[in-house]
């Protein structure tokens, strides 16, 4: 199986602009891929025709082959931006699987932030320009070790996905409703309907 | 489905029984050229058409071990169900700072192969609105004989208060779905009434009465017994692969 190309176009409510860092967290047997599986937007500020809203329009390309489904490939992405002194802080993590179902898809997902865990620590960090983040973004691709996170949850971040697959019906996964010729009514893809 | 014919047949049952249990990720060596698959197919063709007999069992061991650290980790003769999506967030509770205790159950046909079978989500405080989001990863893999006991995810929702004490939201639960491809659910989730007494004490103190077995959440069986009243709903969007369904003349 390969998912070709897909690009972000990304938008975010909060805070101030600040550089997107992507990665590409991937779990199982994935074989090789081909592409950047790590990268750094540009800092990008709203501006007065879209004033809640952040345009990256950054651009990933890669490619995955395995044989196995699991561990499906997952994007994290984290946001930066500058606090009021100035110094950059971690404004959100967030993390959603790539779609394996060939076509166009977008994704908003959520973006949340770790919390201090004291208010003075809140205050000193807040000081400081130091505050807690995840030492490995990939942790938010994963869901062992969560339990013990408190987090605050700001923003939201889209992707649009081009995915192209090749090979999965001849190792005999059936991806979509059309696949099994037995058509039922397709569910909408949407979230944040709520 | 039937079980596969070779554990049925007197002198086939020996080597079926012989087949090593499934390691879940030391063989990770995939073949990249795709001849291991190629084989995996054709060794398959060979037992199901009936014609297939081993030729003797060191030989057809040697190959069988081959193939299967070579292949893809199907389980042998059996269909396969594929979850992976996302625990997203909840709404409709009327406290912030929630988190999610969450399981999958399913039926003695069905074998988990690979992932989670239960976890507990990061407890979020949301800024902007009264969704909390959680995010939280579920990649799970099944191998299954029959159709009984699909797979259910059952969901607790609690509320951790800022003296960090836990109290119970909610309980819900909904079926993996059944259909290939991509789907956004919405679990819709309720919690024990109590009596009046209880209800006014958890107005001041929170807390509240919970189920004894959370079992009876998502078990089949008489509720009659039990008052419970409406709670929020939980976001989940998964996506499901299925695989080999059809051979077995499986509709979904």
């Amino acid at each position: 199986m390969a998912t070709g190309p897909s690009s972000e176009a990304g938008a975010m409510a909060a805070g101030g602009g600040g550089p997107a860092v992507f990665l590409v967290a991937v779990n199982g047997q994935i074989e090789s891929g081909e592409g950047l599986e790590e990268g750094i937007s540009q800092i990008t500020s709203k501006s007065a025709v879209a004033p809640t809203t952040l345009v990256w329009n950054f651009p990933i390309e890669i490619t995955f082959k395995s044989t196995n489904p699991s561990g499906w490939p997952q994007i994290v992405v984290s946001v930066y931006g500058p606090d009021f002194f100035g110094n950059d802080v971690v404004r959100g993590y967030g993390a959603v699987h790539v779609p394996f179902t060939p076509g166009r898809h977008k994704r908003t997902i959520a973006m949340f932030v770790p919390e201090s865990t004291s208010r003075l620590q809140k205050f000193t960090s807040w000081f400081t320009g130091r505050r807690p983040e995840f030492t490995d973004p990939k942790v938010v691709a994963q869901g062992e070790g969560r339990e013990v996170t408190r987090v605050r949850s700001q923003g939201f971040v889209t992707i649009s996905f081009n995915v192209v697959t090749k090979d999965m019906k001849k190792l005999g996964y059936d991806v979509s409703p059309s696949d099994m010729q037995t058509p039922c009514v397709p569910i909408a893809e949407g979230i944040h309907k709520y | 489905m039937a079980a596969p014919r070779g554990s049925q047949r007197q002198d086939g049952g020996a080597h079926c029984r012989s087949l090593p249990r499934w390691p879940p990720a030391s063989c990770g060596a995939l073949d990249p050229s795709g001849r291991g698959w190629a084989r995996r197919d054709q060794w398959e063709r060979a037992s199901w058409g009936g014609a297939g007999r081993c030729r003797s069992n060191g030989q057809a061991g040697a190959l069988r071990m081959r193939i299967l650290r070579s292949a893809a980790p199907s389980a042998w003769g059996m269909a396969e169900l594929h979850v992976i999506g996302q625990l997203v967030g909840a709404s409709g509770f009327p406290q912030r700072r929630l988190f999610c205790k969450w399981g999958l159950h399913a039926g003695g046909a069905w074998k988990l192969l690979a992932g989670l079978r239960e976890g507990q989500t990061q407890v979020d405080d949301p800024q902007g609105g009264d969704v909390a989001y959680w995010c939280h990863p579920l990649d799970v893999h099944y191998a299954t004989k029959g159709l009984q006991g699909w797979p259910k995810l059952h969901l607790q929702v609690w509320h951790q208060d800022s003296l960090g004490r836990s109290e119970l939201l909610g309980y819900g639960f909904c079926h993996l779905p059944s259909t290939p491809g991509c789907h956004a659910l919405s679990c819709v989730t309720w919690r024990p009434r109590g009596t009046r007494g209880e209800r006014l004490s958890r107005l001041f103190l929170g807390g509240g009465p919970q189920l004894r077995a959370p079992d009876a959440a998502y078990a089949a069986g008489d509720r009659f017994r039990l008052r419970t009243e409406a709670a929020g709903t939980v976001h989940l969007q998964l996506g499901v692969l299925l695989r080999h369904f059809a051979r077995y003349g499986v509709q979904c």
